[in-house]
């Protein structure tokens, strides 16, 4: 049983002759054009094994449901995920043309083949699916967190599956501090503590779930465009490489796991030998090697950057209908959120307009064009990118991902509700889960 | 329900664990004595297994922080920890546990 890593959250798991392929994303930039593997060299179609026997995808993130990579796979072949509250990222597969998907509820155990059986395990974040997999053998056991934020209940549970290999997220994967017109001290400030946190959290889902061997995987991305390329700096920046994985484990873990660290195409045995197939990992040298590989792909992002289109002359017109009525149909969310956002569509043919989520605001018009000093949110997203969403072409989610885009916040808080809203409009969602939030914190 | 605390028990800036059903956590800081849910509301993580420092205590899970004092979630506010009513008195505390 062998497990070759193939970037990001992408597994390879080889065991009696099958083939079980995990998050694909292999080739290729992800959430509009800004994602890139931590490689050092861009990988090509050719680095996509498209002779598997099934695939798992965690959740709907394109750094894990990479329709780039999958377009390179037979339509035919068994797809795995796990059932989540909503249909969406189930109607996003077949919406691909996979014609054999199988939607595991969580924790109940599939057999695949004689001696190959998968346990695909739900999130337990409220807002937001996702999803983590075991995958058991008679050679052995291996635990794929990818990005699922797991309760300690869970984690327990795993742990008595005995894993071998245990694969566990170690760094952030999200637009906060990034976007926010924090100054450079502030932000640094922030990202220092954020990669503290997510190392801790490495540090203690590895002492949960006690595998023999832990692997660090899952991120961090790096971003290549000129224009974000500070945010990957390894001294101002949130995002931990693997070997600081290690260290953390090194002074906070324990000798029930030894930590490997892996690098794009190496490989593990479940006896934990490890197989260094091409580069290894980087870490101080990592501005060298990602200024470098920049230049490298200046050319083909400012190509994809263009074939983005431009966003149409009824822009305007559509982000107040779509504003108007997500925020109509979920009267429980505009309550809680409760704020006004400015919100700028930037580029041709954008505009400025105010959505007011005041909770004493009880009926429409919700959008409108204009500015206000009320704000407590100000977003300002590329206009092009806004028409996708409001087109249903792309995830409020994705584009945030993308870091392409610039926030304000008045008072400096997190709103949940607003980007729950965003997350997922759907009011049947929306309906259940305050159900179920209101319960949790009563 | 009630629960009695013997003071001479509760060591300074320590997580105590005085309930496992509900499970309720006890700080002293030296001069108030803090009670409250001991599992963080964000993915259910057991907060006495996170670190405190001063009033501010982080789940070791997935790093949300919470002010000890009044329960608010630092980073997530609404996410909040729930607060149970202590009497102090001169060798004890009293917990209130609805």
């Amino acid at each position: 049983m062998n497990v070759k890593f193939l970037g990001q959250a992408c597994t390879l798991i080889e065991t009696g002759g099958k083939r079980i392929l995990c998050d694909p994303w292999i080739t290729g930039t992800c959430n509009v054009n800004s994602w890139y593997h931590l490689n050092r060299r861009i990988q090509t179609r050719k680095d996509i094994p498209t002779d598997v026997d099934y695939i798992y995808i965690s959740h709907e993130h394109t750094d894990h449901f990479h329709i780039e990579t999958l377009k390179e796979f037979d339509r035919n072949i068994p797809i795995f995920i796990c059932k989540f509250p909503t249909d969406r990222f189930y109607n996003s597969i077949v919406q691909e043309g996979f014609k054999d998907i199988t939607v595991l509820d969580s924790w109940k155990k599939k057999s695949l083949e004689k001696n190959l059986e998968i346990t695909i395990i739900k999130n337990s974040e409220l807002m937001m699916e996702d999803s983590a997999i075991i995958i058991k053998t008679n050679e052995g056991t291996i635990f794929c967190q990818t990005d699922c934020g797991m309760s300690y209940e869970s984690l327990l549970r795993v742990r008595k599956e005995k894993p071998d290999l245990g694969f566990f997220k170690f760094g952030a994967a999200n637009w906060y501090p990034i976007v926010y017109n924090y100054d450079k001290e502030k932000k640094t400030a922030i990202c220092k503590k954020r990669k503290i946190h997510k190392l801790t959290g490495f540090v203690n889902y590895v002492k949960a779930v006690q595998p023999k061997y832990a692997i660090p995987y899952a991120g961090p991305p790096i971003f290549l465009d000129k224009s974000l390329l500070d945010v990957n700096d390894p001294n101002s920046g949130m995002f931990a490489g693997p070997d600081e994985a290690k260290k953390a484990w090194e002074e906070e873990g324990d000798n029930n796991t030894k930590i490997k660290i892996m690098a794009p195409t190496d490989e593990i045995s479940i006896n934990g030998e490890l197989t260094q197939n091409e580069l290894p990992v980087f870490s101080h040298e990592k501005m060298d090697i990602i200024r470098k590989l920049s230049d490298e792909v200046k050319d083909d992002i400012k190509r994809k950057y263009e074939s983005e289109g431009v966003a149409s002359k009824n822009l305007n017109n559509n982000i107040i209908d779509y504003f108007n009525k997500i925020i109509s149909e979920n009267p429980i969310a505009r309550r809680r959120i409760d704020i006004k956002v400015q919100f700028i569509a930037e580029g041709k043919n954008g505009g400025d307009f105010v959505l007011d989520f005041s909770k004493d605001k009880e009926n429409g018009p919700y959008a409108k064009e204009g500015t206000t000093n009320d704000w407590s949110y100000l977003m300002k997203l590329p206009a092009h990118l806004i028409q996708k969403v409001v087109n249903n072409e792309l995830l409020w989610e994705t584009l945030f991902l993308s870091c392409r885009w610039t926030a304000d916040r008045r008072p400096d808080k997190w709103n949940e509700h607003l980007m729950n809203l965003f997350y997922d409009p759907d009011p049947k969602r929306i309906q259940n889960i305050y159900k179920i939030y209101d319960k949790m914190l009563s | 329900m009630d629960i009695i605390v013997k003071k001479e028990d509760i060591l300074k800036n320590k997580i105590i664990e005085i309930s496992k059903k509900p499970k309720v956590l006890l700080v002293f800081n030296g001069k108030n004595y803090f009670a409250f849910n001991g599992i963080c509301p964000h993915a259910k993580w057991p907060l006495d297994m996170g670190i405190l420092d001063a009033t501010t205590l982080t789940c070791v899970g997935h790093g949300y922080e919470f002010n000890i004092t009044d329960g608010g979630c630092l980073n997530n506010p609404g996410r909040d920890l729930k607060m149970y009513d202590i009497q102090n008195y001169n060798d004890k505390i009293i917990i209130k546990i609805k």
